[in-house]
């Protein structure tokens, strides 16, 4: 028999999707543990998960130092002591910042487990923010934040972020002062405030044994803490459809965003912002790569992505191209944005992004870590896996007209802000 | 312990299968061999520029991303100065596109004049982004130079200059292909929920009847040994100053290198090393700082590199990095220290087999480097290491006529300097 290369092999696309539906637990004090037990490997992630993001501060910096600089001294321990126990057993701590939210995150051989838990349990009871660490941190971040100033993509990020949300809790606009604002009495005040209260919840994934979350329950499980989360109300009144030019005159690339505030994955339309944004901007295979890189080779990169907020959301468009070609780029790209709005998507088209889709959900619930960041992405909104199981019939059934229909309402030309670094 | 089985086919294509129940996904993971070091020294950034058109369509599949992506897979590629490295992860459903594909581009390229013209501009344009557009972003661009006079190590994977991919002819990139894109050439690692059964019967009926070459022999100048300590000076737009010091070392493949990863580890990794706890902590000289191997196929380079706190006076600076490098040849490391990194090293190893794209990277790496079972024994050749290896090694590299510095200053140092 010959062989047709020509001719693709049968695929299918009914892929079967694990649950996301840890076991549940809740310690004594109250205080949720959420498990995935379905490592094959000694090892685990302990992942504390905190309402203590940067829409919490009342200075920039205050929730991204408070995070970072936890690990940086207890009552009875200095930051090198906890630095050496860590290392020593080979664990790693991540610890990170996001809008809403903030997590201390352990990962640890199960071996080495007596030895680690006890720095984390120590470091979210009794961070105490000692002052030549905290000037240590302001001196080396601040020369990063110089040095990230020089860079159009970083420039880009922090002033759209001021576009669409200036005098907002979500406005993270930071300026090279800001960092010698912060002081350890603001990062001690947040802690209480935000990490010392009972508003957190642990997920633990790998290969979980009984002792392990016996040993939570007496150690994390007994810890009383009295900090009342302070709770912020939203407002923004940010007209949309605001632009701005930053002119880099040694630049060699101009970087672009496009973009606006939506909304969260609780809205009825976000299932299909995301299969939209997919189709414009969101894999290599989209409307803006292969206009814009692919056909005029204008960019390394361009992508589009869909941010869900607690009290807002947004929609952007990111690219850096060369200078000579920067009028061009945002002429393509707001040309992309028009066709979305006056001709349906092709059938061939949409089916291939519902498969790469499906095949992208299926990629990102592999294995336990992975099924524990599609939990907390849910669980922070209050959501349960009913909102993976709708996400994949949506997307499924998902329609061209419905797909203009969004275009038509949320991309408008008027509705978007654009802001260029670089040269135009 | 990652097991795995290897098939072999006549047309000379290694086949590593790694099966893993526990994922709906397969993974294929294609090794070429061959890199930036195989390039003319005219026309440099070309394994590269070939690896972007390796994705511009194969003689019976016009679109390499289309029908994968129709299959909910998705890929990605790198080169780096030795490899060529493809790979791409679907559901276990749809397993033999991704035979279908990968055999198609590697019977025959469609060579469309479009995806030459185009990738070369996309390549510019990442040159510009990640070498040009960006602070400290050509240090790889004066390090190498510096560091290789001969080896073709001495450019980068994206080329010396911008004029080299300008230049790229079709051409050349047809008898690249010849040359090295062959089954005889390549290490496939299959590995996900699939059996072997099906992966040896795909792999027959795609690959199989592509036709074999001899692999093309690899004559690469050595780099004499150096004699005298190299050293050069740059200023920039650039808000600190920054060292960037570099010495020879040796290849992947020498047992040496599993000795210098753990010194890399004892200076700078994590917040308990030696160089963040003194010269971040309690000297404040440098505000970040890190030490690294670069684990080449041919002799490599260990590098310490760091950005100054103001205020701090260069030379100073290097005589710490110097002193904290050369302790190895003169001093015992205590037991404790080295147990420390090396438990470091197998948590790392253990956490990196939790992800199939890790593991068929890392098997298709390690068959190249001589057999894939090399990984396996990664973990015993760090646990047996002493603190005399240490400072044997040291002592046999550390050297200051063996060293390249490179000073990375602020503009303003320039005048106060002239």
């Amino acid at each position: 028999m010959i062989l047709d290369r020509k001719q693709a092999p049968h695929n299918s696309i009914n892929f079967s999707f694990p649950e996301i539906k840890p076991q549940k637990y809740v310690l004594p004090n109250g205080i949720p543990l959420y498990v995935f037990d379905t490592g094959s490997q000694e090892l685990c992630k302990i992942e504390l998960v905190f309402t203590a993001g940067d829409y919490y501060e009342s200075n920039p910096l205050i929730a991204y130092a408070t995070n970072a600089l936890m690990r940086e001294g207890t009552i009875s321990k200095t930051a090198s002591e906890i630095a050496e126990q860590l290392d020593f057993h080979g664990a790693f701590l991540e610890l990170s910042i996001y809008n809403d939210k903030s997590s201390v995150v352990l990962y640890s051989l199960n071996k080495h487990l007596n030895k680690t838990l006890p720095v984390l349990i120590d470091i979210i009871q009794h961070a105490n923010y000692p002052e030549k660490e905290v000037i240590l941190f302001k001196t080396n971040q601040k020369q990063k934040f110089l040095v990230n100033q020089q860079k159009v993509d970083f420039v880009a990020r922090n002033y759209f972020n001021k576009l669409l949300f200036n005098q907002s809790p979500y406005n993270q606009f930071i300026v090279e002062s800001d960092y010698d604002k912060i002081t350890p009495e603001q990062l001690q005040k947040f802690y209480y405030q935000q990490y010392q209260n009972n508003n957190w919840y642990i997920v633990m994934a790998g290969k979980i044994h009984q002792e392990q979350i016996l040993e939570l329950t007496q150690t994390l499980g007994q810890l009383h803490l009295h900090g009342e989360k302070t709770d912020v109300a939203y407002q923004n009144n940010i007209g949309a459809g605001q632009k701005q030019y930053i002119e880099k005159a040694d630049a060699l690339q101009s970087a672009i965003r496009i973009g606006r505030r939506l909304f969260n994955k609780k809205h009825e339309d976000y299932y299909g912002m995301l299969v939209l944004n997919t189709i414009l901007g969101g894999y290599f295979g989209s409307r803006l790569m292969a206009n814009i890189r692919e056909d005029k080779g204008y960019t390394y990169g361009i992508g589009s992505g869909i941010v869900s907020l607690q009290h807002d959301g947004f929609f952007c468009i990111s690219t850096e191209v060369g200078t000579e070609v920067t009028q061009d780029a945002l002429n393509e790209i707001y040309k992309e944005i028009e066709q979305l709005q006056q001709e349906p998507v092709s059938n061939d088209e949409l089916n291939l992004v519902k498969n790469y889709m499906q095949g992208t959900f299926l990629r990102s619930v592999d294995g336990p870590f992975a099924l524990s960041d599609k939990f907390t992405a849910i669980n922070d909104y209050g959501l349960t896996n009913n909102y993976y199981i709708n996400y994949v019939e949506y997307i499924k059934q998902a329609k061209a007209e419905d797909i203009m229909r969004l275009a038509q309402k949320y991309l408008n030309k008027s509705d978007l802000s654009q802001l260029v670094v670089g040269k135009l | 312990m990652i097991e795995f089985e290897r098939i072999i086919l006549d047309n000379g294509l290694r086949i590593i299968y790694h099966e893993d129940k526990s994922t709906p996904l397969v993974c294929m993971n294609i090794l070429y061999d061959v890199g930036a070091r195989d390039e003319d020294e005219n026309h440099t950034g070309f394994a590269h520029l070939f690896e972007h058109l390796m994705f511009g369509g194969s003689i019976n599949i016009p679109s390499y991303d289309e029908p994968l992506q129709m299959a909910g897979g998705e890929n990605n590629a790198f080169t780096n100065n030795d490899i060529t490295n493809y790979y791409l992860t679907l559901p276990a459903e749809n397993a033999e596109t991704a035979f279908w594909l990968e055999s198609d581009r590697m019977l025959s390229l469609a060579f469309t004049t479009k995806s030459l013209e185009v990738q070369r501009q996309v390549v510019i344009e990442e040159f510009k982004q990640r070498y040009l557009n960006q602070p400290y972003g050509d240090v790889a661009l004066l390090l190498k130079p510096l560091a290789y006079k001969v080896h073709p190590y001495r450019w980068n994977t994206i080329g010396k200059e911008i004029s080299h991919i300008e230049n790229a002819t079709m051409d050349e990139v047809k008898s690249f292909f010849k040359k090295y894109y062959h089954p005889g050439n390549a290490i496939m690692v299959v590995a996900g929920n699939i059996s072997r059964q099906q992966v040896e019967q795909w792999s027959n009926k795609w690959f199989g009847p592509i036709e074999a070459k001899p692999k093309a022999e690899r004559n690469l100048p050595k780099e004499p040994i150096q004699t005298e300590a190299r050293k050069q000076t740059v200023y920039r737009d650039v808000p600190a100053n920054s060292i960037y010091k570099a010495w020879h070392i040796c290849n992947r493949k020498d047992k040496s290198y599993h000795h210098f990863d753990l010194i890399s580890d004892i200076l700078s990794n994590g917040k308990s090393s030696r160089l963040y706890l003194s010269l971040v902590k309690e000297k404040k000289m440098f505000t970040d700082i890190s030490a690294y191997v670069s684990g080449d196929m041919d002799n490599g380079l260990f590098i310490v590199s760091g950005k100054l706190t103001q205020g701090t006076d260069v030379e100073e600076a290097e005589k710490e990095i110097d002193q904290h490098v050369y302790y190895f040849t003169n001093q015992t490391l205590s037991e404790n220290e080295l147990q420390k990194v090396k438990n470091k090293v197998e948590s790392l190893l253990e956490f990196s087999n939790t992800n199939i794209l890790n593991k068929a990277m890392a098997l298709a790496y390690f068959e190249l480097l001589g057999n894939a079972d090399m990984l396996n024994a990664e973990g015993l050749k760090y646990a047996q290491i002493t603190v005399d290896d240490i400072r044997n090694t040291a002592q046999k590299y550390f050297k200051p006529e063996n060293s390249v510095t490179l000073y990375y200053l602020m503009n303003q140092l320039k005048e106060q300097n002239n």
